[in-house]
């Protein structure tokens, strides 16, 4: 590693607020200063909190001293950095379980410590906050506000440089440089520069935070902290747009900020001894959701998005005597004069406080500092109004700002992150400035932080950054699979009711559309062009006579559609009832029926045998056949030609370069079993623009080693385009030609084409032919992102069916019970928008799905429950051990929770007897298997829903 | 809790489900898709955001038909939301345009009296050609005919026999007073035949042409004058039913979830209201309804569109299950999602050319089937279909008024 050494007045250890704020009034001082930070921006306890800007009530009682530092600094910040605050204000609450003498004592201390405190009625209280517990006793007004650190100290390290500071990041020290008593500068290792540094300052300032009696110890000073750890959970929407603080003792659980688009409900207070431990245990979640819920009735339930701990850095000068809890040491700060109380000089360090109270506790520093070096200047940072890092636009903290951009500016590009509004041109601009993994793209333009958890936007991303860094296949796809890895250790810990589902979403847009994880071996590999005959749709089934019985199917993915196909084929009279569309819409539109080598009906032979509780064994492999009959059928009558079979499955190809194995699929699907490196793959993209935001042909040509070009898209839209809205405009015949031309100039010597699958939505069939004569040589299709058009079609195509022979289909009707007779379901009950409408039938089959469509539920503290009937649901492990890492190839242990059935798909009680007669389930509900890792996603589907269907005819 | 529609936005797991189903974003790009301005932009959405302060116009281009709310499997109210978001868009600042479609009642009142020379008027080309440029009313947007005579004034003069199985309020709505009496009448014959007393308590427009041009205010006060009007009867446990189904939704539902009016009168209202067939239906189920049909001879073909306000009542499709008890007719279900007039969006001359490419499916299922009526349960569907597609367009409860043998196929009750 190089060596340079280099001389400044003050060497500031620790880039958190305070450091940063110090950095600052050394150097508006006339100071030269140089700022080492271990870590990034914010990575230490100034980004670690809830975003509260105190008012100081919370102090006031026990703390007064804090509480008159915050009222002060809170009036002060708001002047100097108001582009970093959403003036929120505050309310605290006295609810029913909250001593009620309390709330007196606190309004007469906030008074004292000059707080501008204001009782007010408690509906004016529900006004400002809907959501608020109603039985609220008293409420209290107060000056809080959400202050964004990680925005505050970007304007800081700006301010700083620009009065001649240096910021120096990704810099530990590794020695304190010490002559005799006197400490003279320190070593500094700077990481993404690759030297080390020999620093000789005047004055050396220990800012470190947490890590502070680390820093002290080697300068050889012992100081004394009480490390304490308090979680945060950032909720998924602003439950409150007022902040509110419980109007007790302060405890766990009784603040909840409303910051940009969430709110953060915190915090907890954990002694701990290693200022890096920022785990979240699980009963601090269920803690703080517990505490969040008393002040905004179901909170519990709501989803919780991230969560994360920061450690309070504060300062204990007896260690070991008291052995208080984090909340009774004091809330203010110390500074250290190190030669008066080590006779170690030219040495300080700053203790304890509060991200409110930064900049007071900068300037009693420098003040000290200053009076040291004999420098004779006043502190000006309270009149120092901090620059905006964002230039005043598509700023977080004026909640409407990126959206109004969005839709009142010039043209933005691309919107690639649609739950943060970051467009194309954002992320180019940060790759070409610095940002170079996903990692720092969602650091510097929280791509990947909001709801949908990176399941849409992180694809996008990585594709757009393989093109703008010109990185390679490989190296693009294993940047995406390690930043999805890392981002869900974050949402580990929270997965269960939508955020579960949210999780299940994701992990079948990147195992199913996308096909990840990537292969050991090279993909080229995997990519051998395959041949593939067209599908001998199986013999139709026999079948009971259903005519005269009245069924009623519950569910709508593809389980249930055949399940009810099936009945009406049977003359039954059908009723499907589902409270929302299934899956079908998200799915690739191909059926996979099982990932082995081989014969896959060998393949189900031996996997039936070996796991006889597989739903394949339960429902027999015949079902399979015959359920297949039944909906290659029907597809094939509104347009869909089938390839492929039970023989070896096809290697298709997905929207990341991969390959996904699948039995059978449409035509347009299937052809893609010929890609190989003479394939030309075909993108769309705006006039004048860059590609269509949902198909990148350059990241899956880099994965077959073969040509890409974009053609102008059909769609001159003023927003993205979506999938299925490309593929009516593919349906005008002007339109096909044109694109034929268009690739016709640019085949050169291709064997075959593929396009985003959206070659026509009703009228695919004619689109695809007539495209492929124009063109000349296959044309195949690659599915999209959700919504996806082949799933659509295939959905359409089961739909018109259904209708045609008459079944009756209501759709949004939640089933909210079922309705039985002894021990018998005859009928349900379904919630029409404003009363209970009974529908009876002689036979009932379920197919709502699993955790993910809705069909199981689940909460925070791991319980599973199906909500119709009520049936015991089996595999419920303990839910820490619901999910392994992301893509783990052993698959999620979550996926094997589900319901027991027997080989007539009737529900199982826990000792094996039927649960409930005239009941059949279908689906994703089953218990035991992994549509995922196994690759039978829609197998098992068809095989139940056949299967429920003939049962209950016979039964 | 009780929960506004904006706060639905946190069970948005962004599966794009409601994307792929609307019929708006399908057939335009200057609509960015209902999850797009629903629950993704209600996370950049402020309470105190209305008027300029509101970022989204796009909202704007929601035909408010709720068919994302019904797809929706995880429970997000988009349509509800994009309602509200869009009556913060306006603001209080509405176009004169808007404030003429929302006032389908007082266009009703206006109009009645001079009906004859105001039907000539509408259907003088330059006279809608005028309009479109003025005030951007679609020149070939359908607009109905005024009644020579109300059906209020007809109720006047007729007198309901004492019912042996109870009584019931009608709510007519706006377009069963002004312009399609008969429909009304051939409730009231259905209801009477069937042994209930009618009774026709004073009433206002439901206020949902005002909620769908975002005038929530004016909305609010037609809800308080029906609620102070109705809500006695339903608090007496008297059954209110209503023809149109958008009317019927708006009773049941909107006062509630969209305008926020949750009070113990709006709740009784709301669980006493039934949409004609529904209410119907569960009379069969009771064993209560005659179906001494005399049926069609020969054997007679309706389609049934069951459009979007039906749909998000969530009761599946009674009439549908009625028409089938018919001897002689046979019933073809429409396929198509919406017709797309949805309200008064179709009549807007910016979004006229989106009404018809979203009727389009519907339209041609028609052209290919020839059927002998078209059936709906809302009329400015029934409007658009038959102007789009020259089939007679009828009300469900017409179509059993003559099955029962009150008037033919297709004709108006007398």
């Amino acid at each position: 590693m190089a060596k340079k050494s280099i001389g400044t007045d003050v060497l500031v250890i620790g880039g958190g607020a305070t450091g940063s704020g110090l950095a600052l009034d050394l150097a508006l001082r006339g100071l030269r200063v140089i700022l080492a930070e271990a870590g990034g921006v914010a990575e230490g306890t100034s980004g670690r909190y809830h975003g509260l800007l105190h008012s100081g009530g919370r102090y006031a009682v026990r703390d007064p001293e804090s509480a008159a530092e915050c009222a002060l600094e809170n009036r002060i910040l708001r002047k100097i950095m108001p582009h970093a605050i959403e003036d929120t204000g505050g309310l605290f609450i006295s609810l029913p379980d909250d001593p009620p003498e309390y709330a007196d004592e606190w309004l007469a201390a906030c008074h004292k410590c000059g707080i501008p405190a204001e009782e007010i009625s408690t509906s004016e209280a529900l006004r400002l906050s809907p959501n608020l517990n109603r039985a609220v006793k008293r409420a209290f007004w107060v000056p809080d506000g959400s202050c964004d650190s990680f925005d505050a100290i970007n304007s800081l390290f700006r301010a700083a440089e620009a009065n001649g500071a240096e910021v120096w990041l990704y810099s530990p020290v590794v020695e304190i440089l010490r002559e005799g008593d006197k400490v003279v500068g320190a070593r500094v290792k700077r990481l993404r520069e690759g030297e080390e540094v020999e620093i000789r300052a005047r004055w050396v300032v220990n800012s470190a935070g947490p890590w502070a009696a680390k820093v002290a110890t080697m300068a050889g000073c012992k100081v004394g902290m009480k490390l304490s750890r308090g979680a945060l959970i950032a909720m998924n929407v602003r439950w409150t747009h007022i902040v509110l603080n419980r109007c007790r003792m302060p405890s766990d659980g009784d603040i909840l900020v409303p910051v940009g688009t969430v709110s953060i409900i915190g915090t907890t207070s954990v002694t701990v001894q290693d200022p890096a431990d920022t785990r979240v245990e699980r009963w601090e979640i269920e803690k703080l959701l517990a505490e969040g819920d008393a002040m905004v009735p179901g909170l519990a339930k709501a989803r919780a998005l991230r969560c994360w701990a920061g450690v309070r850095p504060l300062y204990e000068p007896d260690a070991g005597e008291a052995d208080g809890e984090g909340r009774e040491v004091k809330r203010t700060f110390t500074v250290l004069d190190h030669e008066e109380r080590d006779g170690i000089g030219n040495f300080t360090s700053i203790l304890g406080g509060k991200f409110t109270t930064y900049r007071l506790m900068a300037e009693k520093t420098a003040d000290l500092v200053c009076a040291k070096l004999g420098v004779n200047t006043q502190a000006s940072t309270a009149n120092y109004v901090l620059p905006d890092p964002h230039d005043g636009i598509g700023h977080h903290y004026f909640l409407g700002a990126r959206l109004r951009e969005l839709e009142r500016g010039p043209d933005p590009g691309e919107l690639i992150c649609e739950c943060e509004i970051v467009t194309r041109a954002g992320i180019e601009h940060a790759l070409r400035n610095g940002s170079k993994t996903l990692n720092d793209l969602r650091r510097d333009l929280r791509v990947g932080m909001g709801p949908c958890q990176g399941a849409f936007c992180a694809f996008r991303t990585a594709a757009i950054r393989q093109a703008t860094l010109g990185i390679t296949h490989s190296e693009a796809i294993g940047d995406l699979e390690s930043f999805l890895r890392e981002r869900w250790k974050g949402f580990k810990p929270l997965l269960w009711g939508h955020n579960l589902r949210q999780a299940l979403l994701a992990e079948s847009n990147y195992r199913r559309i996308l096909g990840l994880p990537m292969p050991d071996g090279p993909v080229a590999d995997t990519a051998q062009p395959q041949h593939i005959p067209q599908a001998e749709i199986p013999p139709a089934p026999e079948l009971p006579d259903g005519k005269g019985k009245k069924v009623i199917v519950i569910g709508m993915g593809i389980a249930g559609l055949t399940a009810a196909l099936t009945a009406l084929r049977a003359g039954a009279q059908v009723h499907l009832v589902a409270g929302g569309l299934g899956k079908l819409h998200i799915s690739p539109g191909w059926l996979e029926i099982l990932d082995a080598e081989g014969d896959l009906s060998d393949a189900i032979g031996r996997l039936t045998s070996e796991r006889p509780d597989h739903p394949y064994a339960l429902a027999g492999p015949e079902a399979l056949r015959d359920g297949m009959a039944i909906v290659l059928e029907a597809a094939a009558r509104h347009g869909l030609e089938w390839y492929g079979g039970f023989g070896q499955g096809m290697a298709l190809l997905t929207l990341a370069g991969l390959r996904r194995r699948v039995a059978l699929a449409p035509k347009a699907l299937a052809q893609s079993a010929v890609a190989s490196s003479d394939t030309l793959i075909v993108g769309f993209k705006h006039s004048g623009g860059k590609e269509w935001r949902d198909f990148y042909p350059h990241l899956i040509a880099a994965g077959l080693g073969a040509r890409a070009v974009e053609i102008e898209m059909p769609s001159p839209g003023r927003f993205d385009a979506w999938p299925q809205e490309l593929a009516r405009r593919m349906e005008n015949p002007a339109i096909i030609g044109q694109v034929a031309a268009e690739v016709r100039r640019h085949l050169g010597g291709a064997s075959a084409v593929g396009f985003p699958a959206v070659l026509g939505l009703y009228m695919h069939r004619d689109v695809l032919a007539r495209l492929q004569d124009e063109v000349g040589v296959p044309v195949f299709e690659i599915p999209t992102l959700p919504p996806s058009v082949p799933g659509m079609r295939l959905y359409e195509a089961l739909r018109k069916e259904l209708l045609q022979g008459g079944a009756e289909i209501t759709i949004g009707a939640k089933v909210v019970r079922g309705v039985t007779d002894g021990d018998r379901c005859v009928g349900i009950a379904i919630g029409t928008v404003n009363r209970e409408r009974i529908l009876r039938a002689n036979a009932v089959i379920m197919a709502t799905g699993g955790l993910f469509g809705g069909g199981l539920e689940s909460d925070h503290k791991g319980k599973v429950w199906e909500p119709i009937f009520g049936l015991p649901v089996a595999n419920v492990m303990d839910r820490d051990k619901w999910f392994g890492q992301f893509l783990d190839s052993n698959g999620q242990p979550v996926h094997k929770i589900g319901l027991r059935v027997d080989n007539s798909m009737r529900p199982l009680d826990e000792s094996g007897g039927v649960a409930l007669k005239g009941l059949h389930l279908a689906g994703r509900q089953i218990a035991g298997y992994d549509p995922y890792t196994e690759g039978c996603s829609e197998g098992v589907d068809i095989a139940t829903g056949f299967k429920a269907a003939v049962a209950a005819l016979a039964d | 809790m009780e929960q506004l529609p904006e706060f639905t936005a946190d069970m948005c797991i962004k599966c794009n489900i409601c994307t792929a189903s609307c019929p708006v974003a399908a057939v335009t790009d200057l609509f960015p898709g209902p999850k797009t301005v629903g629950p993704q932009a209600q996370r950049f959405r402020k309470p105190d955001s209305r008027g300029k302060g509101s970022p989204d116009k796009s909202v704007d281009y929601c035909s408010g038909c709720g068919v994302c709310t019904m797809v929706c499997p995880h429970g997000v109210h988009v349509m509800e939301m994009n309602a509200r978001a869009r009556a913060a868009l306006y603001d209080g600042h509405i176009p004169l345009r808007n404030r003429i479609l929302g006032r389908s009642e007082l266009l009703g009142k206006i109009g009645h009296p001079v009906s004859g020379l105001a039907n000539m008027a509408m259907n003088f080309r330059p006279m809608r050609i005028l309009a479109e440029k003025i005030i951007g009313i679609h020149r070939d947007a359908p607009f109905p005919k005024w009644a020579p005579e109300t059906f209020r004034s007809w109720a006047k003069r007729h007198i309901s026999p004492p019912g042996t199985s109870g009584k019931v309020v009608l709510f007519h709505g706006c377009a069963g007073n002004y312009y399609e009496p008969w429909v009304i009448k051939a409730a009231v014959a259905v209801l009477e035949h069937n042994g209930y007393e009618v009774v026709v308590p004073q009433q206002n427009c439901c206020g949902l042409p005002l909620i769908s041009n975002g005038e929530f205010d004016a909305a609010s006060a037609y809800a308080e004058r029906n609620l102070k009007s109705l809500a006695p009867y339903a608090e007496e446990g008297i059954p209110i039913i209503g023809v149109g189904t958008s009317c019927t939704l708006t009773l049941k539902s909107d006062y509630r979830e969209i305008l926020g009016l949750r009070t113990p009168e709006s709740e009784a209202l709301a669980a006493a209201t039934y949409d004609i067939s529904e209410f119907l239906l569960l009379a069969y189920e009771r064993g209560d309804l005659k179906t001494d049909f005399v049926g069609f001879e020969p054997e007679k073909t309706a389609l049934y569109h069951a459009q979007c306000q039906l749909r998000a009542h969530k009761m599946g499709l009674p009439a549908l299950e009625l028409l089938r008890m018919i001897p002689g007719l046979k019933v073809f279900q429409s396929d198509a999602v919406c017709c797309g007039i949805a309200g008064t969006y179709g009549y807007k001359v910016e979004k006229h050319e989106i009404s018809m490419a979203i009727g389009e499916p519907l339209f041609t299922q028609a052209a290919e089937l020839q059927p002998d009526v078209i059936a709906c349960g809302s009329e400015t569907c029934r409007w658009h279909i038959e102007a789009n597609t020259g089939i007679r367009t009828v009300h469900p409860v017409e179509i059993l008024a003559a099955a029962y043998g009150f008037m033919g196929l297709g004709e108006q009750l007398r």
